[in-house]
C-alpha cells in the first residue's frame, strides 16, 4: 500500500509538494535544516511530510537538506571572511 | 675553379683534403700566413705542441692527398676511366639515405598510430559490458543478445528511487524523444533493477510505463542482477534497517551500448538531456558512417557464435 507512494508519479508528486512545503516552513523560520526540535509553526506540515512519503526517503531527504545547510554555511563563512579581508570593502568600495 | 671541379681535381682520397683545403681557404689571411709559416718561434711549449700536432696533421693530409691527386690525375689521364665519387654519385647517395629515413619514419609512425587505435579499442570494448540473462515486465526472458540490431541505453535503479531515477528516466525520455524527432532514430533505452527484492516485474512494467512507452523494464533473480551489474561495473549497496522499507545506493550512470552489443561510452547524472541526445545522436551518425553492409556482417557473425566480442571482454578480466 505504501508503496504505491514511491513507486507510481503521482505518488512521488504528492510527497515532493509535502517535503517542499516543509522545508518552506522551516527556512521562514530560519532554519535550513531539521535539527532536534520541529518549530511549532512547521509541526503539521512535518507530520503531512511523513504521511505522504516512505521513512526511508523522509530520512534522504532530511539528509539531503543538512548537507546543502552544511554547504551553504561554508560559503557563507567564506564571503563572509572575503568581505573583512580582501583588499577594499566589499560595503563600500567601486567597482573595478 | 667551380666547387665540383675542384672536388674532382683532389681525386680519390681527395675528399677529406679537399674538404680540409676549404676550411683552409676559410681561414683567415693572418691565419693562413701563420699556417704558412708554422714553425714560430717563442711560443709557450704547451701550445707550440698542440699546435706542432695540428699542423703536422694537417700537413701529412695534405701530403696523401697530394700524392693521391697526383697519382690518381697520372692514371686518369692514362687509363681515362673517372673516379666513381663525383658530385651526382653523392647527390644520389644522400638522396637515398633521406628515402630510406623517411621510409623508415613512416613506418615508424603508421605502427604507433596502429597501436594507439587498438589500445582505444580494446579500452572500450573489453572494459564494460558482457553476458547477462534478465526477465523483463513481461515476464519473459532478457539477455544482452537482445541489445543487438540498434543503439541500446541502459540505466541501473530501482523503482522506490525517492529522486535521482525519476528524474533520471524522465531525462533519458526526453533524450529519446529527440533523437526519434531529429535524427528519425528509436534507441532502445533499458532499465535494469538493483533491487530484487522488492522489484517483481509487475512492479517494473508499472514503474516504466509511466516515463516512456518504449521503457523495457529488466529484473530477475538477486545472482543474475549481481552478474549483470557486475559486468556492467554498476555499484549498489542496500541501506537502512527496515527490511521492507530501505534505500539502494547505486552509480548514478546511464550506458550507450552500439547495435553490435558493444559498450560504446558512459553518461553521468551532469549530462542535461540535451547533451544527452546530441552524443548518442552523433554516435548514430558515426556508425552509419561505416559501411553499412560490413555491419550488418559483423552483427550476424556475433549472433552466430554467441557474443564473441563480449566473451572477449570477459576473459579479459
Amino acid at each position: 500500500m505504501s508503496s504505491e507512494k514511491a513507486t507510481t508519479r503521482s505518488g512521488r508528486a504528492v510527497c515532493y509538494s509535502a517535503r517542499d512545503a516543509f522545508y518552506q516552513c522551516l527556512r521562514e523560520c530560519g532554519l535550513l535544516e531539521v535539527k532536534g526540535d520541529i518549530p511549532s509553526k512547521c509541526k503539521q506540515l512535518r507530520a503531512k511530510f511523513e504521511s505522504a512519503c516512505l521513512p526511508s526517503w523522509v530520512k534522504h531527504f532530511d539528509e539531503l537538506q543538512s548537507k546543502r545547510a552544511r554547504e551553504l554555511k561554508t560559503q557563507y563563512a567564506a564571503i563572509n571572511s572575503k568581505a573583512t579581508t580582501a583588499a577594499g570593502n566589499l560595503a563600500g568600495a567601486a567597482q573595478k | 675553379m667551380s666547387l665540383r671541379r675542384q672536388a674532382l681535381a683532389t681525386g680519390r682520397l681527395g675528399l677529406r683534403a679537399f674538404a680540409e683545403t676549404q676550411q683552409q681557404q676559410l681561414l683567415h689571411p693572418w691565419q693562413q700566413a701563420a699556417a704558412a709559416a708554422w714553425r714560430q718561434p717563442a711560443r709557450s711549449l704547451q701550445l707550440a705542441h698542440a699546435q706542432d700536432a695540428a699542423w703536422t696533421r694537417l700537413a701529412m693530409v695534405r701530403g696523401f692527398a697530394a700524392e693521391a691527386g697526383q697519382a690518381a690525375a697520372a692514371s686518369g689521364k692514362g687509363t681515362g676511366k673517372k673516379s666513381p665519387i663525383t658530385f651526382n654519385s653523392m647527390l644520389l647517395g644522400v638522396g637515398c639515405f633521406l628515402a630510406v629515413v623517411a621510409v623508415a619514419q613512416n613506418k615508424a609512425q603508421q605502427k604507433v598510430e596502429g597501436m594507439m587505435q587498438r589500445s582505444q579499442e580494446v579500452v572500450g570494448k573489453a572494459a564494460v559490458g558482457g553476458p547477462f540473462t534478465l526477465t523483463d515486465q513481461d515476464g519473459k526472458p532478457f539477455t544482452n543478445e537482445n541489445l543487438l540490431g540498434k543503439f541500446s541505453v541502459l540505466y541501473f535503479g530501482f523503482t522506490h528511487c525517492p529522486d535521482i531515477c525519476p528524474d533520471e528516466l524522465e531525462k533519458l525520455a526526453e533524450a529519446l524523444d529527440t533523437i526519434e524527432a531529429e535524427a528519425k532514430y528509436q534507441v532502445r533505452p533499458v532499465f535494469i533493477s538493483v533491487d530484487p527484492q522488492r522489484d517483481t516485474p509487475k512492479a517494473v512494467k508499472a514503474y516504466v510505463k509511466e516515463f516512456h512507452p518504449r521503457l523495457i523494464g529488466l529484473t530477475g533473480s538477486e545472482e543474475a542482477v549481481k552478474a549483470c551489474s557486475k559486468a556492467y561495473r554498476v555499484y549498489f549497496h542496500k541501506t537502512g534497517d527496515s527490511e521492507t522499507d530501505y534505500l539502494v545506493d547505486h552509480s548514478i550512470i546511464m550506458y550507450l551500448i552500439d547495435p553490435a552489443g558493444e559498450f560504446v561510452t558512459f553518461y553521468g547524472k551532469n549530462f542535461t538531456a540535451r547533451q544527452l541526445a546530441d552524443s548518442i545522436m552523433q554516435h548514430i551518425a558515426k556508425w552509419g558512417d561505416s559501411s553499412a553492409a560490413a555491419q550488418e556482417a559483423a552483427a550476424a557473425a556475433r549472433l552466430k557464435t554467441g557474443t564473441a566480442g563480449s566473451q572477449e571482454g570477459l576473459a579479459q578480466r
